[in-house]
């Protein structure tokens, strides 16, 4: 009986022992993937980060080619390399001023790879040509900006663009609006219904995840007197002047300036650059279309101290300045942006499609910034494969 | 007669040793069989979270018009150039019910070429994120994608031992 006994009791502990082996290493097993997951994360984060310290190196040398840093338990590899692609290793799309970034991160035995290709700026820390702060928005205005019925502020077809409205008074819309940009005001946000102002201003790019819409203080937009410019004008109208069919202004670094003593009436197709320094009111009325070639920027230059009133089915490409009110009334398409000393009213079906003013239009009367929220300040991702 | 008693008690000890011994070895048993789960359980949550990280991060590389295809609460299809080669590729996750089981299902047509591959999995849901951080189904609205899978052992949920996994991931795909 007593064998019998010991012999079980041994046979019971093997058995047991085997059980222990199992549950220890199916315990080994899982810390062995948490730590290889951790690993794999750890890599792809130092990958991640190595991007991000190679844009901040390429903002302050864009002749810097990378480098490597040694990490807690791994290490990060940069390597940067001109390129004319979009898309690493990409075909061609005739970029300049581009860098491809490849970046390699290490941890334990796990690895991770990202690629990334970035547009440096122009001209880093440059304020040539940039536009004026307060022409930085699709739409900025001094008083109150209303927008009523079927209003859509976008980029016009550049997602890099934020379509960005700021007016100093209060901002309401009524109605089926949107806004691809943030919102700034001075005085109070309000739509109706209530829940457009959360769902309906919703910037293309937001990488600091910046409030959509938020109260501000407010900024100035200096009064414009064409008197002050005539004699930089090329061509002068002492009264009123109406412009149709083709109309050939200046070049880029040579933009014609036009000054009218009166009202502007416009309708007609634009090649060139120039600008329009109106005294009366700038009229579009009827069927008018006012096009421009330019697809990177404004060529045209609408300011006036007075109004500008466009009704019915009005097409224009240009960068819009107002020392009254702008008042967009039926099926308009604004293919530029809008500054208003005024009110900026839009009502029916306007849809705004904002392109950065250009500074070219903007340097014979006011001094450019470099706080542009558009041009490019710091190199900006265009892909990112990882 | 105490020879006898000696012989009773004996074996009443043996039998509670041997029934105590038998007992242990099924605990035992039970737990390797529960840790065993546990870790296949991990595993394969993490192997899913592979295949669905490494699709997600690329959603929209390469793509210059709408990225995404279709959204619902169970079911994404969006394009990206997953194996950067200059053609675009189209991906879609839903769910598939085969013989009362279901399966989380990944769609990829590539080069032309139609790929499919499934998972058993508890659960898919799938919501867009807009700039506020809210849910949404208005692809223009979308900026980012929240996964969350739920793995278990079917009819193991019904013993004492309820073996699954929670695998969720909010991306904000950089091409996106």
């Amino acid at each position: 009986m007593g064998r019998m006994v010991l012999i079980l009791l041994m046979g019971g502990g093997m058995l047991l022992s085997i059980a222990t082996l199992n549950i220890n290493r199916s315990n080994n097993e899982m810390v062995g993937n948490s730590v290889h997951e951790y690993q794999k994360k750890e890599a792809k984060d130092f990958a991640k980060s190595g991007v991000e310290f190679a844009i901040r190196y390429l903002n302050d040398d864009t002749t810097w080619t990378g480098s490597t840093k040694q990490l807690n338990n791994g290490s990060v590899t940069v390597s940067v390399v001109n390129t004319s692609g979009q898309y690493p290793n990409g075909p061609s799309a005739n970029l300049t001023s581009a860098r491809q970034i490849t970046s390699i991160g290490i941890c334990g035995k796990d690895s991770a790879t990202i690629m990334a290709v970035v547009q440096l700026p122009n001209d880093i820390g440059s304020n040539v040509n940039n536009p004026p702060a307060f022409m930085q928005y699709a739409i900025n205005t001094g008083n109150n900006f209303v927008m009523n019925g079927n209003i859509n502020i976008q980029d016009d077809g550049n997602k890099q663009w934020n379509a960005d409205v700021h007016t100093n008074a209060d901002f309401n819309m009524n109605g089926n609006n949107t806004i691809d940009g943030f919102l700034t005001y001075g005085g109070n946000a309000t739509s109706n219904p209530s829940s457009r102002l959360k769902t309906n201003i919703t910037p293309n790019q937001n990488p600091n995840d910046l409030p959509n819409y938020s109260k501000v203080a407010q900024s100035s937009i200096p009064i414009f007197n064409p008197d002050t410019y005539k004699s930089k004008a090329t061509t002068i109208y002492a009264s009123n002047a109406t412009y149709s069919g083709n109309i050939t202004l200046g070049t880029k670094t040579n933009p014609q300036i036009i000054y009218v003593g009166g009202d502007l009436n416009l309708n007609g197709t634009v090649s060139g650059y120039g600008v329009f320094i109106v005294k009366g009111n700038i009229i579009l009325n009827g069927n008018v279309s006012v096009s421009a070639e330019d697809p990177n920027g404004s060529t045209l230059g609408l300011y006036t101290m007075g109004d500008l009133n466009a009704n019915g089915n009005v097409s224009v490409y240009a960068q819009i300045y107002t020392g009254g009110n702008a008042n967009f009334n039926g099926n308009c398409n604004i293919h530029g942006s809008i500054t208003s000393i005024g009110a900026a009213n839009l009502n029916g079906n306007v849809h705004v499609y904002y392109r950065p003013a250009g500074g070219e239009l903007t340097s014979p009367f006011w001094q450019g910034d470099d706080n542009s929220n558009n041009a490019n300040t710091r190199p900006s991702i265009l892909s990112y494969y990882e | 007669m105490n020879q006898s008693l000696d012989i009773i008690a004996s074996y009443l000890i043996g039998a509670v040793i041997v029934l105590g011994l038998v007992g242990l070895m099924i605990t035992f048993n039970n737990k390797s069989q529960e840790t065993k789960l546990n870790e296949i359980t991990q595993y394969t949550s993490q192997s899913l979270g592979d295949v669905i990280e490494y699709d997600f991060n690329k959603l929209g590389y390469g793509v210059s018009g709408n990225k995404i295809v279709s959204i619902s609460d169970s079911s994404i299809t969006f394009l990206a150039d997953l194996d950067n080669n200059q053609t675009t590729d189209s991906i879609t996750y839903s769910t598939v019910r085969q013989n009362n089981n279901l399966l989380l299902s990944r769609k990829v047509v590539m080069d032309a070429q139609y790929k499919s591959w499934t998972s058993p999995v508890k659960s898919l849901n799938i919501a867009g994120i807009d700039t506020a951080g809210n849910s949404t189904y208005n692809i223009s609205n979308i900026k980012g994608i929240n996964v969350r899978v739920q793995l278990s052992k079917e009819g193991f949920s019904n013993s004492r031992y309820a073996i699954g996994a929670f695998w969720q991931r909010k991306f904000y795909p950089p091409n996106l």
